[in-house]
């Protein structure tokens, strides 16, 4: 799966400079929280890389896990050095189509966007819930999502159970421009 | 007492001070991208998590998230340095405009088509 998304943005690099369908972010943003009755937890990641086809209807994104910033250097080292084992995983990845995605249309919809989330090597397929806007020169994708930490064999010690939520919460906001303007 | 000020500090710190962190390496954007089109970034790896100086081209100055960052290029534009600075930087940032030659430090994290850098600092602007 990351091998295929790589080559994906791979192809993406080199054949986008021509296209008027191809557009890009740099620096999306990601937002994660955990709630619980003993702590919360909250970290953002503002470089997340995506590409979006207006003409397939398709989006990528690939997350650097070590760029999230977290309130506190100990809940960082956690999660990159226990939990997520960002050494051995540093990426997480998302490849998915839009369902439905009308590109022309002016203001706001709301769309299912369906696809593959991976994260520590772990692929499993999921349906997000986004609003997409049109804007002056692209578009901007929001949306929330759920992910339990079962589904990727997140090992969480038992004496710090009670403070990591079985499901986080995980807002994302991209705003897209034409990739030629990047160059 | 200083071990409940020690536990305090392990539990409270705010991460990693940019400016007393010792640089692992100094680098300009185009030897750093010449790196990337070898081996790739395998080569530079092991300065993940460490402290980076790197001198490039302003090419973009971006506000996301209530933190300002610079993206930085060097002769090709199809990869970029990103540089998320830390807040205390916002007077130095806006004295910059896009062209400028600027050396910035920060903590390395990785890499995606860009190189990722966070917590960063203006070290100097290098116009002659």
């Amino acid at each position: 799966m990351n091998k295929l998304l790589l080559l994906l943005l791979s192809v993406y690099s080199i054949g986008i400079v021509q296209a008027q369908d191809q557009y890009i972010e740099r620096q999306g943003e990601i937002t994660f929280f955990s709630y619980t009755s003993v702590e919360n937890i909250e970290a953002t990641n503002n470089q997340v890389l995506t590409l979006l086809s207006s003409a397939s209807n398709e989006i990528a994104v690939r997350i650097l896990m070590r760029s999230f910033v977290f309130q506190k250097s100990l809940m960082y080292e956690h999660f990159n050095e226990s939990y997520i084992e960002s050494d051995l995983y540093p990426e997480a990845t998302f490849k998915g189509d839009i369902v439905d995605f009308d590109a022309d249309l002016e203001g706001e919809q709301t769309r299912i966007i369906k696809g593959e989330f991976t994260l520590r090597n772990i692929t499993k397929p999921i349906e997000i819930k986004a609003t997409i806007v049109k804007t002056n020169n692209g578009y901007m994708i929001s949306g929330m999502l759920n992910v339990l930490i079962k589904d990727y064999d997140i090992k969480v010690p038992p004496i710090l159970s009670p403070n990591i939520a079985k499901n986080i919460q995980i807002s994302f906001k991209f705003q897209y421009v034409p990739h030629e303007n990047q160059k | 007492m200083a071990c409940i000020i020690g536990i305090y500090y392990v539990f409270n710190h705010k991460g990693i001070d940019t400016r007393k962190a010792k640089t692992e390496i100094s680098i300009t954007t185009n030897e750093l991208f010449k790196d990337f089109n070898s081996d790739k970034e395998e080569s530079l790896d092991k300065y993940i998590e460490k402290a980076m100086e790197i001198k490039g081209t302003l090419y973009q100055v971006t506000y996301r998230g209530g933190k300002y960052s610079l993206l930085l290029r060097g002769d090709k534009i199809d990869k970029l340095v990103l540089c998320e600075m830390q807040k205390d930087q916002t007077p130095l940032i806006e004295l910059l405009k896009v062209g400028d030659e600027v050396k910035v430090k920060g903590i390395l994290k990785g890499f995606l088509m860009d190189a990722i850098l966070l917590n960063c600092i203006i070290l100097e602007e290098v116009n002659e």
